[in-house]
């Protein structure tokens, strides 16, 4: 449970806080929370780019930017949600290695 | 949490929508140049300040007036310019001129959204 | 396609301007037409054009209804055909007179450069539009 509250100061990793009981639950789900928030962005910017794909395919779409606009950012969203989760795994392994 | 990171994007976009518009509506005017009763209609794209009461405050508590800015973007019809004999209002070099401005206007926004994809791509993915 | 309006609307007015051209050629070319298959000499016929507006689902919130322009009518001009003087000519009546079509080839020259001129104003927002578009297909690049 400490470890993985440690794990949750990703944003501190400069930092030396020692292993604070009190706190970990809390920057736990907030880690959490960050995590979850960025798939939730990453999934709504997929749909949306799927849903211009879709409307290009139907011709219905309006003028040629919004679906290219749409397609970049679902790919920066989805860029940004990888590089989140791979930083955590990173952090995970680091802590795991100092075990001991 | 990272809904802002596109503000700027959709900014942009906002004039993009106004632009591309405009583009129909000035190529309509052209084609019609020689419909009688016939008047030119245009694109009025105006910036709208919110007043205080709905500014945000960032984390910083740093107001940041141009995220509250909207624009609006309206068409009308324009009655003001010389009609000739035939009731038509459409004078072929001015349209022709605005074409051209619309084109260019629409370039710089597009090398603008391209410029921030680029840089937010280089601050998610460039650290590796 | 929404976003080809922009091109369908020029390439709804050079369709209208080439038939135009195509008219006052047909003028031109009969300028000393006597006899018709109608008979009678050859009328001179003119275009009108009219705006073509979006189908009421198209309006969104815009309200610009523009959707380019159409050939509405083609007309035969009522003005009276020329009468000129040439006994000698089969086609001329008791007096010596021939009807001559109602054709004034300076008129049809003006007409014929108001049109190409036209036209090439409509070549000119095409390209403006596929410029645009084609920097639209590249943003992000």
């Amino acid at each position: 449970m400490n470890m993985i509250g440690q794990v949750a100061g990703i944003q501190n990793i400069g930092q030396t806080n020692g292993i604070n009981t009190n706190n970990s639950i809390n920057t736990n789900s907030n880690f959490i929370k960050i995590f979850e928030d960025a798939l939730k962005m990453a999934a709504e910017a997929d749909q949306v780019s799927k849903e211009s794909g879709t409307e290009l395919l139907d011709m219905t779409v309006e003028d040629l930017h919004s679906v290219i606009i749409d397609a970049e950012k679902a790919q920066l969203t989805l860029g940004l949600a990888v590089q989140i989760r791979n930083r955590v795994i990173d952090a995970y392994n680091e802590i795991m290695r100092m075990q001991i | 949490m990272a809904n802002n990171i596109f503000s700027h994007i959709d900014k942009f976009k906002v004039g993009l929508d106004a632009s591309w518009l405009r583009n129909e509506i000035l190529a309509n005017n052209i084609a019609n140049v020689d419909t009688p009763n016939f008047k030119r209609s245009d694109v009025r794209f105006s910036k709208i300040l919110e007043d205080s009461i709905s500014m945000k405050t960032t984390r910083d508590k740093h107001i940041n007036p141009a995220s509250s800015s909207n624009y609006s973007v309206e068409v009308y019809e324009d009655s003001n310019t010389n009609v000739r004999m035939d009731g038509n209002n459409v004078d072929i070099e001015r349209e022709m001129n605005e074409l051209a401005k619309n084109a260019i206007w629409y370039n710089y926004l597009t090398h603008m959204v391209t410029k921030e994809i680029k840089l937010l791509d280089l601050a998610i993915n460039g650290g590796r | 396609m929404g976003f080809f309006r922009s091109m369908d609307i020029s390439a709804s007015a050079l369709t209208a301007e080439r038939f135009r051209l195509d008219v006052i050629a047909e003028n031109i070319a009969n300028m000393n037409t006597t006899r018709t298959a109608e008979g009678g000499p050859y009328r001179r016929k003119t275009v009108s054009f009219e705006q073509i507006q979006k189908p009421f689902s198209e309006y969104l919130d815009t309200s610009f209804r523009g959707n380019g322009v159409r050939v509405s009518a083609v007309h035969e001009d009522p003005s009276p055909f020329k009468l000129v003087y040439d006994p000698n000519h089969p086609d001329a009546n008791e007096e010596g007179y021939v009807e001559m079509p109602n054709v004034d080839i300076v008129t049809e020259m003006i007409d014929m450069i108001s049109a190409s001129r036209a036209y090439e104003a409509n070549v000119t927002a095409l390209n403006a539009y596929k410029n645009i578009a084609m920097r639209a297909l590249e943003i992000g690049k």
